[in-house]
């Protein structure tokens, strides 16, 4: 027997279902916002029932063969559409209400067949095409059926509301459900803001360059069919610059162009459809985005206009996880390779550098060893004077061995041999099709043979000084070919510690292309520190926290691992953020759910942590929304950047008295406003954790965190345990 | 012509002697050290007084700065633990740690003082054949890294880990014969007669007690880089063996000490330019040797072990100099000229086997002749250098005794004199104390007198 709870649950999956359904047509994820959605359709009440009507007969089929998932409301979106459509064309009675449920139950079938079809066509999203499929074939159906009594919408630009230009607008956006009528678009337009200001302005501009088009070609369109056709230019210009594409001017002016070419498909579609007295419907929507997409897919890897079909987002989430992904990883498209050595060595020559690495080879890096500036010890003759010959190379990636040569003998110091450029090396063919060459190798010292698979960090031979190279260094690139010397592909050294110059300390990076002058090394990892840090699957952490002069209060988080393998450390708010806990750092991102600012200033405090030994410090840019603020200020933070931005994060770290004290800075710079600024403060104690955190802005201590306990959630045959630390016995 | 007066210099006497002539002639006069890393010794002198050790804190950062580069760019995964036995000066040591040494201590003093200097107990090996109870329980609550001399010391662990009901990583010393060195058979337990393994079985038994490292200490001096490369190989074998054997998962390999410093151990042919390897040789024959012998293990799913060195002469004994002061000269029976200085065998322990470069600070004039330098100890051991080459010095002239970091400021003796003044160079070139020379109430700090020989006057009546 069901008990309340599980009926509750099915009811409340149900109805945040249908609100998400309606949200989904205007990409809006909030179930409140669809349910705004839902009121507005009620301007016209024919239509808003049809639509229901569809909406539960969908959701019944889902439900009736199980498919997974229903609180999405990805399943019926089509078949409510599928209502909508019938509603605004026929009166309902008993026998639309037939042919509607019967839409319906097609659709949903329609949606789930077709979205895995092109999904697995080339990752297509399905959007309505299953709607405007279905449509069109109950539609055609329906001309044969004469019990239907034909129903006829009083047309928008009858009741004037603001100017004709911006009542068509609001008509062309409400009809985007059938309810082709200024109020119903305002109240669209409202629940789009709410959702995303960049896909209102989206929203604006793109039905601005559809309408532009569409009047310049036609003269002086029909108002109704703007209004009744006029969503496609939206829709287009939402869909190819904010859903499918990480936005920037690039996937800006893609929009526009897609909401013309949108204008010149609705005028086409208009011509043939209007003779078998069918509507155009999403039809222009689908096929200028679809084309667009498909398109695009074809295109390699680039710096340029990334497009998001693997994870479609919301314009102001794909910006601030590209945003994260640059600040992190460097630029799209650099290979990431371990340094190919042991220890900290120089750069003899960096990209672009004016010696030899000029296109087509200018992607390449030149390595070396300096003591006090010189590269010997004394007087630099013999090539056993200097520090880095004969010193052992790894290989920087994984791969096949391809090509080696070692007989080639070693000049001696400021000679060259012109002619064997590369000298002795070692080509590794990597899974993705690149290359990457290490050049210049000690004759004789090559220790690997042609077919064998390499692991990152395996010896392959020694630094040598053969082929052209006046003093004993390695080289380094990746390229596109087989044949020595193909062209050069960007690439760039990952988790090294990184240093300007020898007055400086180490920095660690990600990133890092070092130039000339500068030198980098394998960060040594703290294994205490990554045993302190642990966060695996289930660990539970029991904090106080006080904010401001609050009361404390007790707060819990835990290490949950969802189906998409992602790893959250979510709290007791509901509030959550992705990590990954690698060998060499633990790394959050992708904060979601509500407003919780014990997670927001953890998350500023602990965001990216290296396991590197010693002293060091490093930059990081975590999503600006983590930045304690008052709701006038997130206000102002969005509508200064509204594709979000980075808090500048300078972070410190040492150990003292028996903990490491992380430290951080983090400044919030907005244009022609006054930037923020507050300090995170960490202490991670050995086998504990971080047991300690603080957060300050100038002298006010903004919010504080002590550890009580650390447990871990019991799983089939363990038991759960629970740990309570020196702060929560007293 | 300048009419300036020709300078005076003291007289000397040149016996003819036949035989004394060898191919390396006899002359090391000419030379002198008027400053030390850019300072100037004269001012010191007067600041701080005579004697004085005068440390330098560069070369200490480049020593091991120079050291980890050599090792770091053949080996993955090293870690270098300063032997705290041969200069604990609390400025010594944390150059190093800020350097990212590790502290290798030996005694339950040498711990504490490691702790208070702030190195996390994790970043300490306890080593040593002297552990009691109460350090041990310390060091064992506190996560410190302990290394095993001997079987009674493992029962003792065993007791004190069950006690605290922990798990206690430890570390097995090995002696073996690398056929280079005079084996060190007294520290830890040997390979050859079976004994260490069978206290890794012993080990592999424990409940309390988990083997993850093997630590071996070839000798000291040591000038055959070749004998580290057969040590590491004995250990790998060794390591391979106590984990088929026992199930254990070592995962550090502790080559101790003993590389060699530019100083020259009496007895020793050939000058120190020529027979002390340079780091990076030391590095090859260790790094080559441990890459080889571990090549299989990733394969096995088991990391390289983390290669720790404990070198202590090699790092310090360059940065430490001692500037002394002559206090008399004196002809001896046999007519070989002697001077007494004001820092003896109570200060410069090690001058026993070593013969530490000694120049004077100014140029002196005169005829070099065979001089002998006396401390100024009231015993007749107290001898500094029983022979070296030096023109006739004055009163008040100084002289310094270079090489002389390692063990000096920890073998030292309170013996009738004052220990003096230690100052440190610091990279700027400013000058600090790093401790400070003693005085009566030092000298008399831990004494207590019973109350009836408060006074010299006898408290009895007769």
């Amino acid at each position: 027997m069901m008990n309340v709870a599980t009926m509750k649950s099915a009811m409340t999956e149900t109805v945040t279902g249908l609100f998400r359904a309606y949200g989904s047509i205007l990409f809006a994820e909030r179930a409140l916002v669809g349910a705004l959605f839902i009121v507005a359709t009620f301007w016209f009440p024919n239509t808003a029932l049809a639509g229901l009507l569809a909406a539960l007969a969908g959701m019944v089929t889902a439900k009736l063969l199980q498919f997974r998932n229903l609180g999405s409301g990805l399943h019926i979106y089509n078949s409510l559409l599928v209502g909508l459509s019938l509603g605004a064309y026929y009166q309902l009675d008993l026998y639309l209400a037939v042919l509607i449920v019967l839409g319906a139950v097609l659709a949903v079938f329609a949606t789930v067949a077709m979205a895995d079809v092109l999904w697995r066509l080339d990752r297509l999203p399905a959007l309505s095409l299953p709607f405007v499929m279905v449509a069109l074939t109950v539609t055609l159906a329906a001309h044969s059926y004469g019990t239907l009594s034909r129903y006829l919408l009083p047309m928008a630009p009858r009741d004037e509301l603001f100017s004709p230009l911006i009542d068509q607008f609001f008509t062309a956006l409400g009809s985007a459900f059938f309810t082709p009528h200024p109020m119903a678009g305002v109240l669209m337009f409202v629940g789009l803001l709410i959702t995303s200001r960049y896909l209102s302005v989206l929203a604006v501009a793109g039905f601005l360059c559809g309408f532009a088009t569409y009047s310049f070609l036609s003269g002086s369109p029909h108002p109704d069919l703007v209004a009744w056709n006029g969503f496609n230019f939206i829709l287009v210009a939402m869909a190819l610059g904010g859903i499918f594409t990480v936005p920037g001017w690039q996937s800006f002016i893609l929009a526009m162009v897609g909401a013309v070419i949108a204008a010149l498909v609705t005028a086409a579609s208009e011509t043939f459809m209007l003779v078998y007295g069918l509507p155009v419907m999403a039809l222009p929507f689908l096929t200028t985005t679809m084309l667009i997409l498909i398109a695009l897919n074809q295109r390699p890897a680039s710096e340029s206009l990334q497009v998001t079909l693997e994870s479609p987002a919301l314009p102001e989430k794909s910006a601030d996880r590209t945003r994260l992904a640059i600040v992190r990883h460097g630029e799209f498209g650099s290979l990431p390779v371990q340094t190919p050595f042991y220890g900290r060595w120089d750069i003899y020559q960096g990209f672009d550098g004016p010696h030899t690495h000029q296109p087509p080879w200018q992607h390449a890096l030149d390595f070396y060893i300096i003591e006090h500036d010189k590269s010997y010890r004394t007087d630099g003759s013999s090539l056993s004077d200097y520090y880095c010959f004969g010193l052992p190379v790894l290989s920087p990636v994984a791969g096949f061995v391809v090509k080696t040569l070692d007989s080639l003998p070693d000049n001696a110091p400021g000679q060259v041999d012109m002619e064997n450029n590369w000298g002795n090396h070692v080509l590794i063919r990597m899974d993705n099709g690149l290359y990457a060459l290490l050049a210049h190798l000690k004759q004789g010292s090559v220790s690997v043979d042609v077919g064998a698979y390499l692991n990152p960090a395996q010896a392959v031979a020694e630094c040598g000084s053969s082929g052209r190279s006046p003093q004993p260094h390695l080289h380094l690139h990746v390229q596109r070919g087989e044949t020595l010397g193909s062209p050069t592909y960007p690439f760039h050294l990952t988790a090294v510690m990184f240093r300007a110059s020898s007055a400086e300390q180490s920095q660690f990076r990600l990133f890092s292309r070092p130039d000339e002058g500068q030198s980098v090394m394998v960060p040594k990892m703290d294994m205490a520190l990554v045993d302190s840090m642990k966060m695996s699957v289930g660990r539970e952490f029991r904090y106080q926290v006080s904010v401001r002069d609050e009361k404390p209060v007790i707060r819990q988080m835990s290490v949950v691992l969802n189906l998409a393998g992602e790893l959250r450390l979510e709290t007791d708010s509901g509030a959550s953020a992705a990590f990954t806990c690698q060998d060499h750092l633990l790394a959050f991102y992708d904060r979601e759910g509500a407003q919780d600012a014990f997670l927001d200033a953890w998350l500023l405090a602990l965001g990216l942590t290296p396991f590197t030994e010693g002293k060091l410090s490093w930059q990081d840019q975590a999503s600006m929304s983590l930045m304690p603020a008052t709701w006038a200020q997130r206000l102002v933070c969005q509508f200064m950047l509204p594709l979000g931005g980075g808090i500048k994060s300078n972070y410190q770290r040492g150990w003292s008295e028996g903990h490491w004290q992380q430290s951080g800075r983090h400044d919030l710079h907005l244009p022609l406003a006054s930037s923020m600024h507050v300090s995170t403060s960490a202490c991670i104690e050995p086998r504990l954790g971080c047991t300690r955190m603080s957060m300050k802005t100038g002298d006010a201590t903004l919010l504080e965190a002590t550890l009580l306990e650390i447990g871990q959630r019991a799983d089939a045959g363990i038991p759960a345990w629970s740990v309570v630390t020196g702060e929560g016995q007293e | 012509m300048s009419d300036e007066k020709k300078k005076w210099s003291k007289p000397t006497l040149t016996p003819h002697r036949i035989g004394a002539l060898n191919k390396f002639g006899s002359v090391s006069g000419g030379q002198c050290q008027d400053s030390f890393e850019g300072v100037a010794i004269a001012p010191l002198l007067e600041k701080y007084g005579s004697p004085l050790f005068i440390l330098s804190e560069k070369r200490l950062r480049d020593n091991v700065r120079k050291l980890l580069r050599a090792f770091e760019t053949r080996y993955g995964n090293v870690t270098y633990s300063w032997s705290y036995k041969t200069n604990y000066l609390g400025a010594v040591c944390n150059t190093l740690h800020q350097e990212g040494a590790w502290a290798e201590v030996v005694s339950a003093f040498e711990y504490e003082k490691a702790r208070a200097l702030g190195v996390p107990a994790e970043k300490i090996l306890f080593n040593g054949p002297h552990k009691e109870r109460a350090i041990l329980e310390r060091v064992v609550a506190e996560g410190g890294r302990i290394h095993l001399d001997n079987l009674d010391e493992i029962y003792l662990l065993e007791d004190v880990a069950k006690e605290a009901d922990k798990l206690v990583d430890v570390t097995m010393r090995l002696n073996f014969d690398t056929g280079y060195t005079e084996p060190w058979s007294r520290f830890g337990f040997n390979i050859e007669s079976g004994q260490a393994m069978d206290a890794a079985r012993v080990l592999g038994e424990s409940k309390q007690l988990n083997l993850c490292g093997l630590h071996s200490h070839l000798g000291t001096f040591v000038l055959d880089p070749r004998a580290y490369a057969t040590q590491v190989r004995i250990m790998c074998a060794f390591m391979e063996e106590v984990e088929t054997q026992t199930g254990c998962r070592i995962e550090s390999i502790d080559i101790g000490g003993g590389f060699a410093s530019m100083n020259s151990l009496q007895g020793t042919y050939l000058p120190p330019e020529q027979v002390v390897p340079s780091l990076d040789q030391y590095a090859e024959a260790i790094c080559s040797a441990l890459n080889d012998a571990t090549r299989g293990r990733e394969q096995q799913g088991k990391s390289r072990p983390r290669l720790i060195m404990e070198s202590g002469r090699a790092i310090v004994d360059d940065t430490e100099i001692l500037v002394t002061s002559v206090v008399a000269n004196k002809r001896m029976p046999d007519g070989r000229s002697s001077v007494v200085i004001d820092a003896g065998v109570n200060l410069l322990f090690t001058g026993f086997w070593y013969n530490h470069r000694v120049v004077p600070t100014r140029v002196l004039e005169g005829v070099a002749e065979d001089t002998v330098l006396y401390g100024p100890l009231c015993m007749n051991i107290d001898v500094m250098r029983s022979s070296v080459m030096l023109p006739p010095l004055n009163i008040g002239d100084s002289l310094v005794f270079n090489q002389v970091g390692a063990y000096n400021n920890t073998q030292w003796m309170q013996f009738i004199e004052y220990r003096p003044n230690i100052v440190m160079i610091h990279v700027d070139q400013t000058v600090s104390v790093v401790r400070t020379a003693e005085d009566l109430q030092v000298m008399t700090a831990q004494e207590l007198i019973p109350e009836h020989l408060l006074s010299v006057q006898s408290q009895q009546a007769d």
